[in-house]
C-alpha cells in the first residue's frame, strides 16, 4: 500500500491524481496506521523546512516514519519531502530534520545566468563518476544527461555527506548540483515528478514500482 | 535553465474562459475544463489561472468549481492568481493543489504581507503580478494599477526591487497598453530588465501574436519566460509550436517524450 503523509502545504492533490491515473490505490497516513515493510511511504511538501518538521514532530510521526525505514519500508521524499530527509536545511537554523540520510541543505548558490529561486523544467544529469546507466532515469549513454526535462521549483538544494547516494544531478553555473538520492530504501527527488506530465508520471511509475505491483 | 510557454486562463463569471485587452475583459472564449484539456494535451509549460471574479475582492474564496477541474485534468505546473491577500488565503491555495500564487492588489495595499506569505509557503511559491505600462513608448514604465485603470507614482524598477526584498519569488510583467493586442512585446522591456539585473525569475505578458515575438525576448538571459492568452486563442500557435520555433533560434526549450500538437 501506498501512504502519502497529507502536510498542511503540500502537493496532495498532484500526487492524488497520479494515483488515480494509474487506478493506484493509497492512504492518507495516520499515527494508528501499522505500516509494513511492503508499504511505500511518500513524503510530499511545498513550503518551509520549519513548517514541515513542525507538522512531522506535532503529528508524531517522526519516530513513525524512522522506524518504517528501519524496518525496511520504502519512502520517497518529493522537492521539500526530499530535503526533510537529511539532517538540517540552512533555511531553518536549529531545526532537526529526519536524519535518515547524512547531510542538509544550503541555498542555491546565485550565479550569472541562473536565477534563484530555480523554477522551471530542467534536465536531469548523470553524477560525475558514475555510469549514466540508469533505467530509473532517461539519461542517454552518450551525452549523460535525461532525455525529458522535469519541473523544479526549489530554493534550497541538498547537500549529501556520502556523494555516492546522489543518483541525478542539474546543471548550475557552479558546477553540479543534488536532484535526486537514493539509498537502500530512501529516495527523494528535489524536482516534482508529479508536475512533470507524462514523462513525470512514467517516472513515477518507476520509483514506485514495487509498491504498485505488490 | 529552459525558457517557459505559460498560457494564461482568465476566469470570469464561475469557469468561463475570457480573452483581455488593456486588462478588461474582452471576449468570452470557452470553458475552463476544455482549456485546462487543450493546453495540457499541447504540453504547455505551465498554465497560470487569473479569476477575475476574485480580483480586488475583500473575501478570499477558492471556487470549488474550479479546483475539481484542475484536480481532474492537470498534470503539469499551474499557478492561481485573484483575491489573494494573506498568507491564509495563499497557504489554501497552494494546499488545493496550486504550485504557486501571484498576487497584485496585496502588493498595492499592504507589501508586507508578502513578506508573510513568502515565510508560509516559501519564495519559489510566490510570484507578482506587475501591470505596467509607459506614457510614450521612450518613457520609463511606471505600475498601473488595474483597478482605478491609472498609473501610480512608482516606477517599474523600483517596484521589482521593492517585490524582491519583501520575499516574491518570480515576477511577471504585464504590459497593459499591449494586451491583448498580438502586436509584439514592449520593445524596452528586455534593457530595462539587462540594466536591472534581477536576480529572480522576469516572465513577460502582453502582446505575444506570434512566435517570433516570443523569440525575441526570450533570447534574452534576462527573461525566463512568456504568458500569454490571446495567442492560443486567436491564432494557430501552440506551445508546441512556439517551442520549437524558439528552440530553432538558439534558446533552450523543454523537451518532454510525449507531445500533442
Amino acid at each position: 500500500m501506498i501512504y502519502i503523509v497529507n502536510f498542511p502545504f503540500c502537493n496532495f492533490f498532484s500526487l492524488e491524481r497520479y494515483l488515480r491515473v494509474r487506478n493506484t490505490p493509497y492512504k492518507i497516513l495516520t499515527l494508528s496506521d501499522q505500516l509494513s515493510s511492503i508499504d511505500h511511504v511518500i513524503l510530499p511538501g511545498v513550503g518551509t523546512y520549519e513548517q514541515a518538521m513542525s507538522y512531522l514532530n506535532d503529528q508524531h510521526f517522526v519516530p513513525a516514519l524512522q522506524a518504517h525505514v528501519d524496518n525496511g519500508g520504502r519512502l520517497l521524499g518529493i522537492c521539500l519531502g526530499m530535503q526533510l530527509l537529511f539532517d538540517y536545511s540552512q533555511e531553518s537554523p536549529g531545526v532537526q530534520g529526519l536524519s535518515l540520510l547524512s547531510g542538509g541543505c544550503v541555498p542555491i548558490p546565485t550565479a550569472p545566468g541562473f536565477r534563484v529561486p530555480h523554477i522551471g523544467w530542467n534536465q536531469l544529469v548523470a553524477p560525475e563518476g558514475q555510469n549514466p546507466q540508469s533505467c530509473l532515469f532517461d539519461f542517454s549513454a552518450s551525452s549523460g544527461c535525461s532525455r525529458s526535462d522535469y519541473y523544479f521549483v526549489h530554493s534550497y538544494v541538498v547537500k549529501p555527506i556520502n556523494k555516492l547516494v546522489t543518483t541525478a544531478c542539474f546543471q548550475h553555473p557552479d558546477g553540479l548540483l543534488c536532484a535526486s538520492v537514493s539509498y537502500q530504501n530512501v529516495t527523494g527527488v528535489q524536482f516534482h515528478p508529479e508536475k512533470s506530465g507524462l514523462d513525470g508520471y512514467s517516472l513515477l511509475d518507476r520509483l514506485l514500482a514495487d509498491s504498485t505491483s505488490a | 535553465m529552459k525558457k517557459r510557454i505559460i498560457p494564461s486562463i482568465l476566469l470570469r463569471g464561475g469557469t468561463q474562459v475570457c480573452l483581455s485587452q488593456s486588462f478588461s475583459p474582452w471576449r468570452t472564449v470557452g470553458a475552463l475544463a476544455q482549456n485546462l484539456r487543450l493546453h495540457v494535451k499541447r504540453s504547455a509549460d505551465e498554465l497560470l489561472i487569473i479569476n477575475l471574479d476574485q480580483a480586488g475582492g475583500q473575501q478570499f474564496v477558492l471556487p470549488e468549481r474550479v479546483l475539481r477541474l484542475v484536480r481532474q485534468e492537470v498534470d503539469i505546473p499551474i499557478a492561481y492568481a485573484g483575491g489573494i491577500r494573506s498568507a491564509f488565503d495563499a497557504a489554501v491555495s497552494i494546499n488545493a493543489g496550486f504550485d504557486k500564487v501571484f498576487l497584485t492588489s496585496a502588493f498595492f495595499d499592504d507589501p508586507n504581507v508578502l513578506k508573510s506569505i513568502a515565510d508560509v509557503v516559501g519564495t519559489q511559491s510566490l510570484g507578482l503580478v506587475l501591470p505596467y505600462t509607459r506614457i510614450e513608448d521612450e518613457n520609463e514604465a511606471m505600475v498601473w494599477d488595474y483597478r482605478s485603470k491609472s498609473i501610480i507614482d512608482t516606477c517599474l524598477k523600483v517596484a521589482i526591487d521593492r517585490s524582491i526584498a519583501l520575499g516574491v519569488g518570480e515576477v511577471l510583467l504585464h504590459d497593459v497598453s499591449r494586451d491583448g493586442t498580438l502586436s509584439g512585446f514592449d520593445p524596452f522591456i528586455v534593457n530595462d530588465m539587462e540594466q536591472l539585473q534581477p536576480p529572480i525569475p522576469i516572465l513577460l505578458a502582453g502582446g505575444a501574436g506570434d512566435a517570433g515575438h516570443i523569440s525575441s525576448v526570450l533570447s534574452s538571459s534576462w527573461i525566463q519566460g512568456i504568458a500569454a492568452s490571446s495567442i492560443f486563442s486567436l491564432t494557430p500557435a501552440t506551445p508546441v509550436t512556439i517551442r520549437k520555433h524558439c528552440a530553432e533560434h538558439g534558446i533552450s526549450m523543454r523537451r518532454c517524450t510525449y507531445v500533442s500538437s
